[in-house]
């Protein structure tokens, strides 16, 4: 009972030093439908409901963020937004108000939701949160080879969601 | 600027994350929540769903296997209704007939029931068995004069009938009727024993 509650603790402490991270992660990560905040919530219910240690030091936020993850992974297959969102898209070249920008947000953010989970996973890392390769490998426990695979793929698809400057090869 | 920087920098533009904060509201729900399942884990082990489960599953196939096993009592078995279809061997009485209650031989000739004659002799294996065993219904009685067989009759009173019953799957009912003077000298020519089979829901 001791150790559980221990583990309680634990998992409070973490949710207090990493739910914003984990937030604004699972804002850029959410499609239409997902609510962050339930996201984060679910994540960390996934973590109380999980009967492995919790890591220490920097592996704990590896383990939120990979179960934030493959929680998107669950929902993107179970409701196959690809197909859904790609006939929302279209194209904003420039934002000149405030309504424009929300729009271009949207947009950005419909672009991403169409990229498959890890490989938005990968591309929000790195040109939304500004992490390294190796960083985001071990993050998401790929090799950096396959995260910069991803980061290359990741761009394409986005280039041409967003504006066609160059198609996806 | 390539294309890379370019990118990058739309992005960075259009980010759906603009900075703010995650509601305090969802922030104390979600501690609640986290709490509470902790605390369902320590209220719930993980092996109670399973036993419960199990023990559910055990009473199921418990009441399944009695239903199967269970035997029909002699209330809800119409006997005789079994015994008179087919030509079935009656039911015979489960007492002896003790032999006062029959008539003697002498009276039964003057009321013209039965006509006596005068045994004739038999071998000495007929006289053997004879004094063995009460002859069957089946075997050598259409053989021996009926005096005889009436006095044999009267030596020996008939045994009740053994009726061996169970239920089958599905709800086969299954009665064998033993017969009481079986024998096995005469088991080549006497009858099968009767053996009936009656569904479960009462039809043939």
């Amino acid at each position: 009972m001791a150790i559980e509650s221990e583990r309680a603790d634990r998992l409070e402490e973490l949710f207090e030093s990493h739910h914003g991270r984990l937030y604004a992660l699972a804002v850029r990560m959410a499609v239409a439908g997902d609510d962050a905040t339930d996201l984060v919530q679910e994540t960390f219910l996934r973590a109380v409901r999980s009967r492995g240690p919790i890591p220490a030091g920097d592996g704990a936020e590896r383990w939120l963020v990979q179960i934030l993850v493959n929680l998107c992974r669950d929902r993107y297959r179970r409701r196959k937004y690809r197909g859904q969102r790609r006939a929302e898209l279209r194209p904003v070249r420039e934002t000149r108000s405030a309504e424009d920008a929300v729009v271009a947000r949207d947009v950005v953010h419909a672009a991403l939701a169409q990229l498959p989970v890890r490989r938005r996973a990968v591309v929000v890392l790195r040109e939304l949160e500004d992490r390294d390769t190796a960083n985001i490998a071990t993050l998401l426990g790929m090799s950096a080879v396959t995260v910069r695979w991803h980061l290359s793929k990741g761009r394409q698809q986005l280039r041409h969601l967003l504006g066609g400057e160059e198609t996806g090869r | 600027m390539n294309d890379r920087d370019s990118l990058r920098e739309r992005l960075q533009a259009s980010d759906p994350y603009q900075g703010e904060p995650m509601p305090a509201p969802d922030v104390a729900r979600i501690k609640t929540r986290m709490r509470a399942s902790a605390g369902d884990k320590h209220a719930r082990p993980s092996w109670i769903p399973v036993a419960a489960a199990a023990a559910v599953v055990a009473v199921v196939a418990l009441g399944i296997w009695a239903g199967s096993r269970s035997l029909p009592t002699e209330e809800s078995l119409a006997w005789p209704e079994l015994a008179t279809t087919e030509g079935a061997a009656p039911e015979l009485p489960s007492e002896p007939v003790p032999a006062t209650d029959l008539p003697p031989v002498g009276e039964l000739a003057q009321l013209g029931l039965v006509a006596v004659q005068p045994a004739p002799e038999l071998p000495a294996s007929a006289e053997s068995s004879q004094q063995g065993a009460a002859p069957s219904e089946t075997a050598g009685a259409a053989d021996l004069p009926l005096a005889e067989t009436t006095l044999a009759v009267n030596d020996a009173p008939p045994a009740a009938a053994r009726r061996i019953q169970f239920t089958a799957r599905r709800g086969t009912r299954i009665v064998w009727t033993l017969d009481p003077d079986f024998e096995p000298s005469t088991t080549r020519n006497s009858a099968p024993p009767a053996r009936q089979q009656q569904g479960a829901n009462g039809k043939w």
